[in-house]
């Protein structure tokens, strides 16, 4: 640590503060220092003859006066809340409006539809024969056509 | 006093006439409970539109108590379809061959079915000779699909029927060319002929309540986002394999695994929307080999009495199948995610 880096922190270490690592350092430089130590006794020195003067009240007008311009300072900082909601309101706006005009088409195609003329596959024959099965046993089924449609598609398969 | 009891008579009249069953829907559920209870024989002319190609048929019909035999004959081609309550036999002649389905069980609400279509008697017609009644049945409101059925007047059998789908197309259509109810069949013609060689229940997955088939699959089995309008849960089933292991292997290299998948059925009382999600297990290069777009476009297949929709949606292959128009399948096919 240099000299001119613990008088950085000296006033803040003689009146106890600064973490322990510092305080460590700054003691550290003082045992070697024979000017940082008379900077040191010249602080602490100082604090006596301060801490042995007399307190004075504060006069109230002085209280009223700062506490009205401290609440004055915050009223201009903060915005309103109905300013807020305009400013949300633009935002959303632009960046609706910014939405529309770069908006991409959709990138889901929906799939292309073959149309077969007939069944393909045996998987898709195992479905049809399970469905038109069920067919039979439904109301007002035709039991005279569906004899002529299961010898039909055995014939076809 | 006497007022009271005038009041209270007419508020309990009025309460019995809305809750009287509509006539007509009547009528349409007795036609549906006729087989059980009449014994017949007739010919048919039936016809189908599958996959945009019609097809034509005549056969013999044979109906005893809830029990139904179909001979058919189409040009040069014969086959039989027996239904006895529980399977459906499907019995090929030339070869001497009986492929047995499990009879489907699935408890329909006739309330919901009301809900969502219209019954109106509109006219009396003759079939086979027999005077009938017709119904029609549509949607509230207006469109399609819409189902004509000319009801005998005397049993309640349904003597003719037509069938529209949602684009207001005619799918099938079957009528008695002659019928008689005198006709008492013989209990054989409803089993299967000893020397047919009858192979094994082809499989079509257990039948699970919505929570069972969710715990069941082992892969998260989603809810449609999206139904169209009237729809409710009807059943759900699990297949978890649906082929012989070399079979299965030969379709995965083409592509096309079949299992394991989970099925929602949805109905609205008349018709059944049906939503398969199997795991998405495509080899790798299988787009490009099979020369489909590399974005895994929809596919869809109309195949006449109902639309198909197939399409691939992260880890699952989702394939939707129902009398639906084509925007309303993408909607609810979107909806599974």
């Amino acid at each position: 640590m240099t000299c001119s880096e613990l008088r950085e922190y000296l006033s803040e270490v003689v009146v106890g503060g600064g973490s322990p690592w510092r305080r460590l350092r700054v003691n550290r430089h003082l045992r070697g220092c024979a000017s940082c130590r008379a900077e040191k006794a010249a602080l602490e020195r100082a604090g006596r003859l301060v801490s042995r003067l007399e307190l004075e009240s504060a006069p109230v007008e002085l209280w009223d006066s700062l506490r009205r311009h401290v609440e004055a300072s915050v009223r201009r900082r903060a915005p309103r809340p109905v300013d807020r909601l305009v400013l949300v309101g633009a935002l959303t706006v632009v960046l609706l409006v910014v939405g529309v005009m770069f908006r991409r088409p959709p990138t889901v195609v929906a799939p292309p539809i073959v149309v077969h003329t007939g069944v393909v596959d045996q998987d898709m024959r195992a479905a049809v024969d399970g469905h038109v099965s069920a067919d039979y046993a439904a109301p007002l089924s035709d039991p005279a056509a569906a004899g002529l449609r299961l010898e039909s598609e055995e014939e076809e398969s | 006093m006497r007022k009271a009891r005038l009041l209270l008579l007419f508020l309990l009249l009025s309460a019995a006439a809305a809750r009287a069953e509509d006539p007509a829907w009547k009528a349409v559920w007795r036609s549906e409970e006729a087989p059980a209870r009449v014994s017949l024989s007739g010919r048919v002319r039936t016809k189908a539109t599958l996959e945009g190609k019609p097809r034509e048929a005549t056969a013999e019909v044979y109906v005893s108590h809830g029990k139904l035999r179909l001979d058919y004959q189409a040009g040069a081609r014969h086959w039989s379809l027996l239904d006895n309550g529980q399977n459906l036999i499907r019995l090929q002649p030339d070869q001497k061959r009986a492929r047995v389905l499990r009879r489907p069980q699935l408890a329909f609400d006739r309330a919901l079915a009301e809900r969502n279509y219209v019954a109106r008697r509109t006219r009396t017609d003759t079939v086979a000779g027999r005077p009938v009644d017709v119904i029609e049945i549509a949607p509230r409101g207006h469109g399609n699909p819409v189902w004509r059925l000319w009801v005998d007047r005397a049993s309640s059998f349904v003597l003719k029927r037509e069938q529209y789908n949602v684009d207001g197309r005619l799918t099938t259509a079957t009528e008695y060319l002659a019928v008689d109810f005198s006709a008492r069949p013989a209990a054989q013609l409803f089993e299967t002929p000893a020397d047919y060689t009858r192979e094994p229940e082809q499989v079509r997955g257990e039948r699970l309540g919505l929570e069972a088939l969710v715990a069941r699959a082992g892969f998260p089995v989603r809810r449609p986002r999206y139904l169209p309008p009237g729809y409710v849960f009807l059943s759900g089933s699990f297949r978890p394999e649906a082929r012989e292991p070399r079979a299965e292997a030969r379709a995965r290299l083409r592509g096309s695994p079949s299992g394991p998948a989970a099925t929602l059925r949805y109905t609205d009382g008349l018709r059944i929307l049906s939503i398969v999600q199997r795991p998405a297990q495509l080899p790798r290069g299988n787009t490009a080999r099979r020369g489909r777009a590399p974005e895994n476009p929809l596919e869809v297949v109309d195949r006449g009495d109902e639309k198909v929709l197939r399409r691939r949606a992260g880890d699952r292959v989702i394939v939707v199948v129902g009398d639906l128009t084509q925007d309303e399948l993408v909607r609810v096919a979107n909806g599974v995610e």
